[in-house]
């Protein structure tokens, strides 16, 4: 099973959100990172068959999903960045709503919600009310949804937003259980997601595409740019105003500092092997984003 | 584990349950299919079939503690889509044996009602089959054939009553 | 006497399974595993939709058949003639099918203001596709009624009239409502078709009525040749948009 973006272009009136997007996703996870704004909505929703294109087109295994219709539809799972629920009801209810609105079969359906609740950690409160649960609930609740009906492709955009290190590391194990024959693609900002399912990433910048490929491999790019330095605490600082920071920890009157740097920032200064975060902030510095917290 | 539990769980894609699930009716469906397609070849092929459309159709199964019965009809519905293809232009009343890889040369009894058994009305076979080699009630006959209980008695008398008549005066059919 | 020779069924046996072939069928069923499959024939689907329309469905259904019946004895002592109250009851019902189907069919002008349309959009069914199933299924489980209100009717309308009253509107409702599902959508989508229903719902007896009155001063003979017309036509409008509908491979918004 394989999903071929060619040059896929989403404009929305004389905004290019998606700009000639071409990749290639077989079965497996799929990071896809990028600051907001960078188009990684846009093109889950190009995906998802919510938005058609203005250029180019998505195939699965060669066929238009477009021309698929229904059939594409039955293999999706979807989680949405920002999704809601229907006032009235209960954890239960809406999951039997989407087996509804998803075609399955009721006797399949309960049997299955059943199973999901408890596999996210809901099982005690099928039968309470979507209003009364906290945003990390309503987030699993998302997330069993999305894995309603064994889809065999499944877009998940921000699914760790509101969960906590716990419910994240048990998100990603169950992804990653998941996914094993599936193909999964995953848009988030926080790295560590990325880093710890994803067999290949995706970084997308401004709607283009800026780099893909297996974690290692990408990591190519900002080989030699990353640097760590024990400094006196004023020039730490000085150093933090000038460069993107990954680390900044105090040692004393010292501080130990990570960062992003075409060449050596000060003396003293060793290379050290990137890591993802590295090459987030080398890449999307300027934009002023957030990074599990740290800011450039 | 009970049959409702590991039907569930087959039903939501537990690969060990589904294995358990069709270790326990794989025999019976086997022995149906062979008797109801007159040969073992055939009888194989269908089998292998029902089972995948057990496994494509488990979403819609209701839980009412009749999974045989359920599992019985699908098994006959596979052998009635075979004997379709095999001889579009055919009823269902015709056995395939003919062309096809008969069973070993058993007893002479066996080949006796094998061949007065190929030569019944599809659904008066189905009724004899699923009576005196699978011990169904009327009530689970009914059930796999969607037919009231007194057509099921009506069909399996008739059924028998042809049976006698095929195998001959000299042969005495024991229930 | 000769003695007769005895069979006993169990004297037919299968030889014992092979294990190649046992093991073979297992994987073969597991590969099945997999996507759940969903219904591809209208039947199917239609089937699967019933597991889910709850008693509140059928009550609310059972609910406007009491309500047309108590219009029609309303409307007999009202218009006065049996005929014209028949005829607008009829017709009214008829046209208020799909209106029922639209707000029946689960949060449809509901679903931006809870932000669950994107949900709704990229499921199997978007909400444009569930409110055509319900719509059928309420137009099935209304038909044994409303044919027998024609029929027993039949006396009175005359039965080219009857059905007239009864197929026109609903078929010209529901055809219109799949033209507007199919082009807009979300809010937009739901509020105008369920505002053309309403809409449809109030002219159609009235214009019934004024068709009684002024087809027979243009065409003496012809009114019984131009309900038949009316039906056909409303009835082709009717497949080739629910067609076009559910069939529409696009998932475009």
């Amino acid at each position: 099973m394989e999903i071929t973006f060619d040059r896929v272009t989403k404009r929305f009136g004389t905004k290019t959100a998606v700009e000639d997007f071409s990749a290639r996703l077989p079965a497996g996870v799929h990071g896809l990172l990028g600051p907001n704004g960078a188009g990684k909505t846009t093109l889950m929703r190009l995906m998802a068959g919510i938005l058609a294109t203005s250029g180019g087109q998505i195939l699965l295994d060669g066929q238009p999903v477009g021309s698929m219709g229904q059939s594409y539809r039955a293999q999706l799972g979807y989680l949405p960045q920002q999704f809601g629920y229907y006032p009235t009801f209960t954890a239960l209810d809406f999951l039997l709503y989407m087996a509804a609105v998803k075609g399955l079969p009721k006797p399949y359906a309960r049997a299955e919600a059943e199973e999901l609740l408890e596999k996210v950690r809901l099982g005690g409160e099928t039968n309470r009310k979507i209003k009364t649960f906290s945003g990390g609930m309503k987030q699993r609740l998302g997330i069993a949804q999305a894995m309603q009906g064994k889809p065999a492709i499944m877009i998940l955009d921000e699914p760790t937003a509101g969960l906590d290190p716990k419910e994240r590391i048990f998100f990603r194990n169950m992804l990653a259980d998941y996914a094993r024959d599936k193909l999964v693609l995953l848009s988030t900002h926080i790295v560590a997601d990325i880093e710890s399912i994803a067999g290949n990433v995706i970084v997308i910048k401004k709607g283009k595409l800026l780099l893909t490929g297996a974690p290692d491999d990408i990591l190519q790019a900002v080989q030699g740019k990353v640097w760590e330095c024990s400094l006196p605490l004023r020039e730490a600082e000085d150093l933090s105003a000038r460069y993107p920071v990954t680390s900044f920890r105090h040692q004393g009157n010292e501080a130990f500092v990570r960062l992003v740097a075409d060449y050596s920032p000060c003396d003293g200064a060793t290379q050290a092997p990137p890591g993802l975060e590295d090459l987030y902030l080398y890449y999307f510095a300027d934009e002023g984003v957030e990074s599990d917290g740290i800011t450039a | 584990m009970g049959e409702a539990q590991l039907v569930r769980k087959a039903m939501l894609g537990d690969a060990p349950a589904l294995e358990n699930l069709i270790g326990r009716y794989y025999d019976t469906i086997y022995a149906f299919c062979c008797r109801r397609m007159g040969d073992i070849s055939s009888g194989s092929d269908v089998c292998q079939e029902a089972f995948l459309k057990m496994v494509q159709n488990l979403p819609k199964y209701r839980e009412r503690g009749y999974f045989k019965s359920w599992l019985f009809t699908i098994a006959s519905n596979c052998c009635n889509d075979a004997f379709r293809k095999k001889r579009p232009t055919a009823g269902l009343d015709e056995s395939i044996a003919d062309d096809s890889p008969a069973f070993e040369q058993g007893t002479e009894n066996a080949m006796l009602l094998k061949t007065a058994l190929d030569k019944l009305p599809a659904e008066q076979r189905e009724v004899v089959i699923l009576r005196y080699y699978h011990d169904f009630s009327t009530n689970d006959v009914a059930r796999v054939q969607h037919i009231p209980a007194a057509t099921v008695k009506t069909r399996l008398y008739r059924g028998l009553k042809k049976l006698q008549k095929l195998l001959g005066e000299d042969i005495l059919l024991e229930t | 006497m000769k003695r007769k020779k005895t069979i006993l069924f169990t004297d037919y046996a299968v030889p014992p399974v092979v294990q190649e072939q046992k093991r073979a069928c297992v994987e073969n069923a597991l590969a099945g595993m997999g996507t759940v499959g969903r219904g591809g024939t209208l039947k199917e689907q239609v089937k699967t939709q019933l597991g889910y329309v709850g008693p509140w469905f059928w009550l609310g259904l059972a609910a406007v058949l009491v309500v047309m019946l108590v219009l029609l004895g309303e409307a007999s002592i009202q218009a006065g003639t049996q005929k014209e109250a028949l005829l607008a009851t009829l017709a009214l019902f008829s046209a208020s099918g799909p209106v029922v189907a639209c707000l029946s069919a689960p949060v449809l002008a509901r679903s931006y203001a809870n932000d669950m349309w994107e949900l709704e959009e990229a499921s199997f069914y978007n909400l444009p596709r569930l409110t055509a199933l319900r719509l059928f299924i309420c137009a099935l489980a209304a038909l044994p009624v409303m044919t027998v209100l024609a029929v027993a009717g039949l006396g009175i309308t005359g039965a080219i009239q009857g059905l007239t009253a009864l197929a026109v509107p609903f078929l010209l409702a529901s055809g219109i409502n799949y033209c507007i599902l199919g082009r807009l959508r979300g809010l937009a989508g739901s509020l105008c078709s369920i505002g053309i229903g309403l809409l449809l719902a109030v002219l159609c007896p009235a214009l019934f009525l004024w068709a009684e009155e002024i087809l027979p001063l243009l065409w003496a003979d012809g009114t019984q040749v131009v309900s038949a017309i009316t039906v056909f036509a409303c009835g082709l409008f009717f497949v080739l948009s629910a067609r076009r509908f559910i069939r529409n491979p696009s998932i475009t918004y």
